[in-house]
């Protein structure tokens, strides 16, 4: 049977006549308070509807204005707040920048060995460079000042291809002995029986003792 | 506004709901909405207690639904045990809704929905959110487990 019984039809009759429990002073209180979390539009048409005075008292007392101005303020220090930590961030970072800054720098400043020697020799140009100035820079390394005071002393004054690099930096003197060992080695093996010491002492004290030779 | 409507819509509250904290519950969110779409409301569509009505009894399904599962059993034909009407007569109003309280929650939405409000199946089932055969097994129950109350009362 899928209609209304006639004896449900008398529990509707008597669903009717219930007793109500008296909730309302609670329940608007409840119902006051989700509207109050709403626009202002909904104190409108509670109002325009006659509720009663108690209802109306407490809905139009913060609802208008107040939570537009809390809005904007909240974000005015928010936007504030992180303007301020910007700020500070970007004055940290400035200094914490400078040790690698100097790095950076400081590796053609200060360079190894090897990496003058690719820099002087990339950069060599045609001019003429004269040798005495570049030993200041030799007591670098222990090694390249013992080669360099060979060359030096044994040819003073040669007519070198130009290294800026070597003027700006006293390191690059190892590019200059890079140019200079080729006639060394050459010489030796065109003259048997004559070590390279005598070879040398020849040039320095006269041009006619080589020519003995 | 509220307090003129307020025992109207308690009334449908209570139908629906197991106690007075439920009913409170389900009436203050109504009314909210209520408020929220009164610009909605439209005379010439029916009139404000039906549309008051129908905003309680979608917030109390909700409700029910919230804490009740259906059952996916089906019948064809509800049963019908044949309550005598003076039995009914005879009790009273608080006594069978404290009845109609103690049913499932399922059962008790789609009783009350049939037998109460004149809901058909069809109807019901678009509401919950079931089938017709769930919902005509639902009344069944129903009506045996009033039966068993009413006649426990009788011979009370």
């Amino acid at each position: 049977m899928n209609e209304r019984t006639s004896y449900e039809q008398l529990i509707a009759e008597k669903a009717g006549q219930c007793t109500v429990p008296d909730m309302a002073d609670a329940i608007w209180a409840t119902i006051d308070a989700g509207l109050n979390q709403m626009p202002g539009d909904v104190d409108n048409n509670a109002d325009n509807t006659g509720q009663p005075g108690n209802a109306t008292q407490p809905t139009g007392k913060f609802t208008g204005w107040g939570k537009p101005w809390l809005f904007a303020g909240s974000g005015i220090v928010m936007t504030a707040i992180v303007l301020i930590w910007l700020n500070n961030k970007s004055e940290k970072s400035k200094p914490g920048n400078f040790p690698q800054q100097p790095q950076n720098q400081s590796s053609p400043v200060q360079p190894k060995i090897d990496s003058l020697q690719i820099d002087s020799v990339t950069s060599k140009k045609a001019k003429p460079l004269y040798a005495p100035t570049v030993p200041t820079a030799i007591p670098s390394t222990a090694d390249t000042a013992a080669v360099k005071k060979d060359t030096t002393t044994n040819l003073p004054f040669i007519n070198l291809p130009a290294i800026d690099s070597v003027v700006q930096h006293p390191q690059a003197i190892p590019d200059s002995s890079a140019s200079v060992p080729p006639p060394a080695p050459g010489k030796p093996r065109g003259v048997k029986g004559i070590s390279l010491d005598d070879y040398k002492i020849v040039p320095a004290k006269n041009d006619t003792g080589s020519r003995k030779h | 506004m509220f307090k003129q409507m307020y025992p109207f819509a308690m009334n449908i509250a209570m139908r629906y709901s197991r106690d007075e904290q439920d009913a409170a519950d389900i009436l203050s969110r109504a009314f909210i909405k209520v408020f929220k779409s009164m610009a909605s409301f439209d005379v010439n569509k029916g009139s404000f207690h039906s549309w008051l009505k129908r905003i309680v009894i979608n917030e109390a399904l909700d409700h029910i639904k919230q804490r009740s599962r259906f059952s996916s059993e089906e019948l064809e034909e509800a049963y019908d045990p044949g309550i005598s009407n003076s039995i009914i007569e005879k009790t009273d109003a608080d006594e069978i809704m404290r009845m109609i309280k103690q049913l499932p929650p399922a059962t008790h939405a789609v009783f009350t929905l049939f037998a109460i409000e004149g809901y058909g199946h069809k109807e019901i089932a678009q509401q919950l959110g079931i089938s017709e055969g769930t919902s005509k097994w639902h009344l069944s129950e129903a009506r045996k487990i009033l039966q068993q109350k009413l006649s426990v009362t009788i011979k009370n």
